[in-house]
């Protein structure tokens, strides 16, 4: 077994990052994302940063000024792999994030950009490639005491893959208490590349559900979905949130004329489904919907 | 490399197709499911034995796609969850056929004799390791991860079909086994009490 050698690599804060709490920062953070790569036996040993599938995992601190601190996890990847959504599909695993943070301090939920629709012959998967930025809001204690590091880690659990796969873990971490001006520069640029690419409430003028049902027949049970709305028409696809007790089929997604066809398997006879999440998908934008469905 | 070692290789890969051609019969071009008939095969093992599915009526069957080149089966063997469920399930005279769909020009693919010195290693405790290098049985099952398994009761209908367990990320203390479950439900003539679950895993390396 050979495993990458660790390469962290870490910025220590400056004080004059207070005075500029309210802008947004980029605050430094690179990783181990050599420990990252638990190489395996047979899995591909990466004896370089630049041959690894994921190539950077930085912090960025889009605003440190408030009582709740959006964060982005940037995350770089090799030419040719992917990382995959919150729902990878067919296959693949979703990126998993554990974060360490001063007492008091809590983490919300993930939020991840409109992914790409992957497809392999029958095996549909959903995921990023190139770079994509993980946002969370870190919300602050009411009262923080001063003396608290104020110091966050973040360790991305990851499955990348090209032709083959690969797992691992990579760390990043970000001193809130030092944050550098400098960065600002650059936090703003990668936020920039993203800001359009994270999936949008629809307005009810523009699109919403005018019947939303479970269809069982002959052993076969479909969620059939009728939008309406002016940008009904133009819905191209879905990308559904994983359900509990349902597995999803993926390849068999059809979309026409706003009518939105889902086949589903149930995890047993009596598993019940109350309401599909999702992205409903407009010219390459997501639309996130939460749509509750009738038997 | 030069042409006529390219035409080797290719004359041996062309080969190797041709000894280890699954025989698929009766793949329907729509998937298993559950309650259903399970689609037949006629696979060679790694031993170079002919295993054909259908010739395990009567008995429960489990089925396992696999890939030691995916790091969530090598988590499986190397954590032992996988030898220990195989010599559960085996132990209860249940047969239980791993299959390998890697298409032979995947940087994945291992010979049968590679083969059989991986699983050795890991302890694998499979009755037997078939090869499926055209991923006939494979899209006959709708296999589409590594792992995913599939278990078939004595009469060769499918009753189970998805994830191993409940923990995709390995990182569960407590884990929820699918299979286990289903197989120790079919012994004592109980209904299952899940039979479809997501799989998880890389995808099944079938040829594009």
């Amino acid at each position: 077994m050979s495993i990458m050698k660790k390469r962290v690599s870490s910025r220590t804060a400056s004080p004059a990052g207070l005075a500029l709490a309210s802008l947004a920062f980029f605050a430094s953070i690179r990783l181990s994302q050599g420990e990252a790569l638990r190489a395996l036996g047979g899995q591909p040993a990466f004896q370089t940063e630049e041959e690894s599938p994921v190539r950077r995992v930085e912090l960025l601190v889009l605003d440190n000024g408030s009582p709740t601190i959006p964060i982005g996890l940037h995350v770089e990847l090799g030419p040719g792999w992917y990382l995959y959504w919150l729902n990878p599909g067919d296959a693949g695993l979703a990126p998993e994030v554990r974060w360490t943070l001063p007492p008091g301090y809590v983490a919300g939920k993930l939020r991840f950009p409109t992914p790409e629709k992957l497809v392999h012959g029958d095996i549909v998967t959903y995921g990023f490639t190139g770079e994509v930025l993980i946002l969370c809001d870190i919300q602050r204690p009411a009262s923080p005491k001063a003396a608290d590091k104020a110091m966050i880690t973040a360790a991305l659990g990851w499955m990348a893959c090209q032709e083959s796969c690969v797992t691992g873990e990579s760390t990043a971490q970000v001193n809130l208490s030092g944050l550098l001006p400098s960065d600002l520069q650059k936090a703003t640029s990668v936020l920039s590349r993203f800001s359009k690419r994270y999936p949008q409430k629809p307005a009810t003028t523009e699109l919403k559900v005018r019947d939303a049902r479970l269809v069982k027949s002959s052993g076969r049970w479909t969620v059939e979905i009728l939008l309406a709305g002016r940008k009904a028409e133009l819905v191209s696809d879905f990308f559904p949130y994983p359900l509990d007790d349902f597995v999803i089929d993926l390849h068999g997604i059809a979309i026409s004329g706003g009518k939105l066809i889902i086949p589903v398997e149930p995890a047993n006879s009596s598993a019940a489904l109350s309401s599909v999440g999702g992205l409903l998908i407009i010219e390459g934008h997501g639309y996130e919907v939460s749509i509750p469905i009738r038997e | 490399m030069t042409f006529n070692g390219l035409k080797g290789n290719l004359l041996l890969s062309a080969l190797c197709v041709l000894i280890l051609l699954p025989a698929v019969l009766g793949a329907q071009e729509q998937t298993a499911a559950v309650g259903s008939p399970a689609p037949d095969f006629e696979l060679l093992s790694i031993d170079g034995k002919t295993h054909k599915l259908s010739d395990f009526r009567g008995k429960i069957v489990v089925l396992e796609w696999t890939n030691p080149g995916c790091p969530v089966v090598q988590r499986h063997y190397r954590n032992g969850l996988m030898p220990a469920l195989q010599t559960d399930c085996t132990g209860k005279g249940v047969v239980w056929l791993t299959i390998n769909s890697t298409n032979p020009s995947h940087p994945n693919y291992k010979t049968p004799d590679a083969l059989k010195t991986i699983y050795s290693d890991w302890k694998a405790a499979f009755t037997a390791l078939l090869m499926d290098a055209d991923g006939k049985a494979g899209k006959a099952f709708g296999a589409k991860t590594t792992p995913h398994m599939f278990v078939l009761d004595k009469d060769g209908k499918l009753a189970y079909n998805g994830a191993v367990d409940d923990d995709p990320q390995g990182s569960k203390e407590t884990r929820v086994n699918y299979v286990k479950l289903a197989v120790d439900s079919l012994i004592k003539g109980e209904p299952i009490g899940t039979s479809t679950t997501k799989p998880y895993g890389c995808s099944v390396k079938y040829a594009e």
